[in-house]
């Protein structure tokens, strides 16, 4: 799977000729990014809004967010330590000790390549526009206007269900806040947010992830706290099993080792990877402790950043959507949220005139 | 433009408005309205104040003949009526344009309240209250609760995440490593969710063909995929301002 990096490439006609079947394979399904505007029939390849960041490949399915290809170099982290693994450690512990560990940790290694994948080019979530316009679009102009209405510009409270997860009512005014949103021109759902990078509605908006190149929503979530579990699990494991190898001669006599040193050199790979999964575990590690705390609380890291931490702790922030329970609040995030559909159908046929894909402009602010 | 009612009309009992913080005794608690309308005034005439409670069709092309004959009509999305909320779309079943917080007419009750238009803004015909011309002109008001009940009946049942046809799903897929929807989901069958979400596809589209083809009161449900479950809005015909004087 290649991914470009900026829009280096040109339509492909110079004379009037048809593209070639392997040129619209290419640019129409395979990397399509859709401000080139070759095809016009699915509705992934259509984009009239500004500043529009996705490219999709596969046909629509899977996408990511253009900028520095960061979620590369996480690619590359997570294959590298699984390829020197099979190369050089697997085959000597499938012998020596027992098949096993290779098997969990290729499992292991399997579940967090697969996670990673899918939390970076799957659709966290994302809202089509111009859903909620609430006055007449002129034709040739586009616009509708010259404002929205005064109270489009106001956050809104509306009541929250009063009951906490035990059945004991909440504070009479447990209420929530509602926004319109001037770009997408939707009124948010609740804990919806408007990623400025992606330039997008996403529901229940967790944060935008430069390692994947992806914004962090309901529907790719689950994948990414399960991707985190498994690269901490995956590299604990790697760590242990690159241990055993190297420390081998101190369990069993083995004629040519008596040392450390000379351990090393024969083992190096499994050296390397020791000291390799070492490192590249604390940051997941770090962000699994993060996570956990914030799903026990059933917070979005945004809501986090924007309400508790440091100079914007505001003591009176309520989080009302916590169940009550620090368990259901865990099972809710880790498993029990279905991934439901997603609200804009990228494959579905390009109707023309469709007001989702038209570019309406941002409402001007005061 | 008619009698000079303002004097009978209630404003909003609670602003809505998030104020700052004036915790004491005598909150105002928070009341429920239709987020989506608004008050305007005719910027031509000095007439009364208008509640703009139905939308252009953006479901359809600016060019067609649905977008300048029909307009939309929203219920907004509720979030007191259970407790996950911000997960399960729910939609508001009150009745339509007389939410707790809507704006009324002060009239004897017991008289059917209807649609009144009383003035002209942006090409179109509005009322004064926040009743709409979808109710009690082209379906009642316990019918359309009705519906709106079932629908969010459906709504919960596919995306309770309590459910163990959901957990099921997705404890699958983490074990099998998201193999299970690349292979199942894709060529066997779908998610509980998805399975859900179409049945109550095919639900609406059940109304429509009900509703949609009385000669002058048809109505049409637009489909939930397409407005992104973020409201649930209804086609209504344009209300033209057929003045009897």
């Amino acid at each position: 799977m290649t991914k470009v990096r900026n829009q280096h490439k040109e339509k492909p006609t110079g004379t009037d000729l048809e593209p070639t079947f392997v040129e619209r394979l290419i640019y129409n399904w395979l990397i399509t990014d859709p401000n080139l505007n070759i095809s016009t029939a699915k509705n992934y390849q259509v984009q009239h809004h500004d500043s529009m960041k996705y490219i999709f490949f596969f046909g629509g399915r899977l996408r990511t967010v253009k900028g520095r290809p960061i979620v590369i170099l996480t690619g590359a982290l997570i294959i590298v330590p699984a390829v020197l693994f099979w190369c050089y450690e697997a085959k000597w512990l499938w012998h020596n000790v027992s098949s096993a560990p290779v098997i969990i940790f290729s499992y292991m290694w399997m579940l967090t390549f697969m996670f990673f994948i899918r939390a970076s080019t799957s659709d966290p979530g994302v809202l089509p526009r111009n859903i909620h316009i609430p006055l007449k679009v002129d034709k040739t102009t586009k616009q509708f206007g010259p404002t929205a209405p005064e109270e489009y510009y106001n956050i809104i409270s509306v009541p929250y269900y009063q009951n906490d997860n035990n059945g004991r009512a909440r504070s009479n005014d447990a209420s929530i806040n509602l926004k319109y949103c001037p770009t997408c021109h939707i009124w948010k759902p609740a804990r919806t947010s408007h990623c400025n990078v992606c330039n997008c509605c996403v529901l229940h908006h967790d944060h935008h992830c430069k390692f994947l190149n992806n914004c962090v929503g309901p529907r790719n979530y689950q994948y990414f706290l399960w991707f985190l579990l498994c690269a901490t699990i995956g590299n604990v494991l790697l760590f242990i099993l690159s241990f055993i190898q190297i420390f081998y001669y101190k369990l069993e006599t083995i004629p040519s080792v008596q040392r450390f040193e000379q351990s090393i050199n024969l083992h190096p790979a499994a050296f390397f990877l020791a000291i390799y999964s070492f490192f590249t575990m604390l940051y997941p590690a770090l962000l699994l402790g993060f996570h956990l705390v914030l799903t026990s609380k059933y917070l979005t890291t945004r809501e986090y950043l924007n309400n508790v931490w440091g100079k914007r702790h505001n003591p009176d922030f309520v989080n009302f959507f916590d169940t009550g329970s620090m368990w259901k609040n865990l099972y809710i995030s880790w498993i029990g949220k279905p991934k439901g559909v997603s609200m804009f159908r990228l494959i579905d046929p390009y109707e023309p005139g469709d007001l989702r894909l038209e570019k309406i402009n941002p409402l001007p602010t005061f | 433009m008619g009698d000079d009612i303002d004097g009978d009309l209630s404003q909003r009992k609670s602003s809505g408005v998030m104020e700052e913080e004036n915790k004491d005794e005598n909150e105002v608690p928070v009341l429920f309205f239709n987020y989506h309308e608004f008050v305007a005034t005719d910027p031509n005439t000095v007439g009364p104040q208008l509640v703009i409670n139905h939308f252009p069709n953006n479901h359809s092309g600016l060019d067609s003949s649905t977008y300048r004959d029909t307009r939309i009509v929203r219920i907004p999305r509720i979030y007191s009526t259970i407790d996950m909320s911000d997960i399960i779309p729910q939609f508001s079943i009150f009745p339509l344009g007389e939410e707790p917080n809507a704006i009324i007419e002060n009239s004897a009750s017991g008289t059917l309240k209807t649609y009144k238009i009383e003035g002209e803004y942006d090409v179109n015909f509005f009322g004064q209250t926040s009743l709409t011309p979808l109710v009690p002109d082209l379906i009642t008001s316990d019918e359309l609760i009705l519906i709106v009940t079932r629908i969010n009946r459906e709504l919960y049942e596919a995306f309770d995440p309590y459910s163990v046809w959901n957990a099921l799903d997705n404890i699958l897929e983490l074990i099998t490593g998201t193999f299970y929807s690349k292979i199942v989901n894709t060529f066997i069958f779908e998610t509980h969710c998805k399975r859900k979400l179409a049945q109550l596809e095919l639900y609406i589209e059940e109304l429509n063909k009900k509703y949609s083809n009385i000669e002058g009161k048809g109505f049409k449900i637009i489909s939930l995929r397409r407005s992104a479950y973020l409201s649930l809005d209804i086609e209504i015909p344009r209300p033209l301002n057929i003045d009897p004087r």
